[in-house]
């Protein structure tokens, strides 16, 4: 489920601004180590509230600054533009936390274990889970119900249009950047909880948010929910059965709705 | 920009006297052997540097010519590699059905590759590219009976006249030369370049005008991978063996650099971006470890403020020069 933090940022960012953001797992790393730090300052509940907002800060920073440039230039320029900013933040991140695995203790409420169905499940695991489904339900409220969400999908659509309505498309496209980056933070915030956190993740978890997002269909939110289920379900069972080649289960399945559904599980199909 | 972009195509690079230009850079291969015949660093150096401008100037017939951004081919710079280390470590071929098998197996691997990938465009192919290449390290790291695993193939023995550095040297420079030559006069000055471009700048006219476009990016990715397969399989003659960093991210991510500095709309513009990436890479590693810092940063601005490349901007500077001096002639 924590996936599905990473996948939906990455799935928002491109459906409205059309950006695929390569730097979403640089995002997400940068969560990570933001609540471990912050976690060390200040007590744990405060660091993890804290850490995303300031992912979200720096995403929108970084929108206002490079991205908003690059808009109108080809595709290309913008992939690259992100695969600069991996690059920076990669090498940024080593040289404050260093090249060695963090890991953050956990609060003692999350700790322990609870008794379900006749297995132990740890708290943390509970946790992690609750905090996705949530973030879930949110956006996809936020997206569908309200006027907020109304005018993002407008600006998804038609931003020519929606713009001579009289909406700042451009205050639209930073809020969802920065949208985009909070949830990344978050899912690093959370994943910091669950595993240590190490440099050069960046890259191996932007690849999994990617192959999610190709399996649930581009800028569909309930896409890469049901996206990140599919691929949480059989990476599971790929370690279960060939613990050495988990990951392959992963990209027979994305070759394969590649080859019958180019345009993902829930997607609408490319139009060139 | 379309028209002056295929104008300056026309008139830019080697023009058509390839044969001239094949003799004149195999002369000059061998002056610099016989100069630098007893020193090794700078024979290693100058042979680093022509395996990159190789890769960089394949890796361009997609990204410039072609408009695909490709992030995979670093997996096949690792295919080619490892198949000639393999070939002649394991099954002991000499170094030159080894350099020949190498590109085919490389090509093949890029048709698979590129059929799946081709499914889609822009972003989405870059990404898929980006996984094949992935898929195609972990592979190479994980089955360790095959290929070593992180311990690499090292023992490449070299024997005859390639045995000694300078002959290893003028072999590579050779094949270099060579290949470029091909790569100008059969994929970018000929009917299929322009059908390239063509796909590049108007995908549906293209098609309307009947070509068939994704059988030419699917042939344009093949060809760069063949290319690709001889730098691979020449990066690990140069340096003794295969290593699975031969076909890591940061391996895919060498071409695309130097071609994006050099100037993606440009034959020369990888060949400069190669010979400034290197030489970058060995002035930066005497201060800090941070080259991807470095690297990332000096791609952001080239992005922002030179997209397309220092070569068109140093030639824009130099048509305003002599303008500014009155000789239009040259401008």
């Amino acid at each position: 489920m924590n996936l599905f933090l990473l996948a939906s940022g990455l799935s928002l960012i491109y459906g409205v601004l059309g950006v695929v953001n390569f730097a979403h797992g640089s995002f997400y790393l940068i969560g990570a180590y933001f609540c471990y730090t912050c976690a060390k300052l200040c007590p744990f509940w405060f660091a993890f509230v804290i850490a995303p907002l300031a992912v979200g800060a720096l995403g929108i920073i970084t929108e206002l600054c490079l991205l908003r440039k690059v808009y109108q230039s080809e595709h290309i320029y913008q992939l690259l533009l992100t695969w600069g900013l991996v690059l920076v933040f990669g090498d940024l991140c080593k040289l404050v936390w260093g090249v060695d695995k963090k890991t953050l203790g956990l609060p003692t409420v999350l700790a322990e274990a609870m008794r379900l169905f006749g297995t132990k499940i740890p708290l943390v695991q509970i946790f992690a889970t609750l905090v996705a489904a949530i973030v879930a339900a949110l956006l996809i409220i936020v997206l569908y119900k309200t006027r907020i969400g109304a005018l993002i999908r407008a600006a998804a659509a038609d931003p020519e249009v929606t713009s001579a309505l009289g909406v700042d498309t451009r205050k639209v496209y930073t809020a969802v950047f920065g949208v985009g980056c909070w949830l990344a933070g978050l899912g690093g915030a959370v994943s910091a909880l669950l595993m240590p956190i190490y440099a050069g993740s960046d890259l191996e978890l932007v690849l999994v948010a990617f192959i999610i997002v190709v399996i649930g269909g581009m800028g569909s939110i309930i896409g890469s929910l049901v996206g990140s289920l599919i691929t949480g379900l059989l990476y599971a069972l790929g370690i279960l059965l060939v613990p050495r080649f988990a990951l392959a289960f992963l990209y027979v399945l994305m070759v394969g709705v590649l080859i019958i559904r180019p345009w993902g599980l829930l997607g609408r199909p490319q139009i060139d | 920009m379309t028209e002056t972009r295929f104008r300056e195509h026309m008139a830019s690079g080697m023009g058509r006297s390839y044969s001239l230009w094949l003799l004149a850079l195999i002369i000059a291969a061998i002056l610099l052997t016989y100069l630098f015949h007893s020193n090794i660093f700078v024979l290693s150096l100058i042979q680093e540097l022509a395996v990159m401008i190789l890769f960089a100037t394949a890796y361009n017939l997609m990204l410039g010519f072609s408009g695909l951004l490709s992030f995979g081919h670093g997996g096949l710079f690792g295919i080619g590699a490892y198949t000639l280390a393999l070939l002649m470590v394991k099954v002991k071929l000499s170094a030159l059905w080894a350099l020949m098998a190498a590109p085919l197996l490389t090509s093949i691997a890029a048709w698979g590759m590129g059929w799946l990938c081709l499914r889609l465009t822009g972003v989405y192919f870059a990404f898929l590219t980006l996984a094949f290449s992935q898929l195609i390290w972990a592979v190479i790291w994980k089955w360790r009976s095959l290929t070593g695993g992180d311990d690499g193939i090292i023992g490449i023995e070299l024997s005859g006249a390639i045995g000694s550095s300078a002959g290893l040297f003028l072999l590579i420079l050779i094949v270099v030369i060579v290949c470029a030559v091909l790569i100008k006069m059969l994929l970018i000055d000929s009917q299929f370049g322009f059908a390239l471009r063509l796909i590049r700048e108007n995908p549906r006219r293209a098609r309307a005008i009947g070509i068939n476009v994704r059988g030419y990016q699917l042939l344009v990715f093949c060809a760069s991978g063949f290319f690709t397969g001889i730098a691979g399989a020449l990066y690990a003659l140069h340096s003794g063996g295969a290593f699975v960093e031969y076909a890591s991210v940061a391996k895919s991510f060498e071409p695309i650099w130097c071609s994006l500095v050099g100037g993606i709309y440009t034959f020369v513009g990888p060949i400069v971006g190669a010979a400034l990436m290197l030489g970058l890479d060995h002035f930066i590693s005497r201060f800090t470890e941070s080259w991807a810092l470095f690297a990332g940063a000096v791609l952001i601005i080239v992005v922002l403020f030179a997209p397309e490349g220092i070569v068109r901007l140093a030639e824009c500077f130099y048509r305003r020069l002599f303008r500014r001096v009155g000789v239009e002639k040259w401008a």
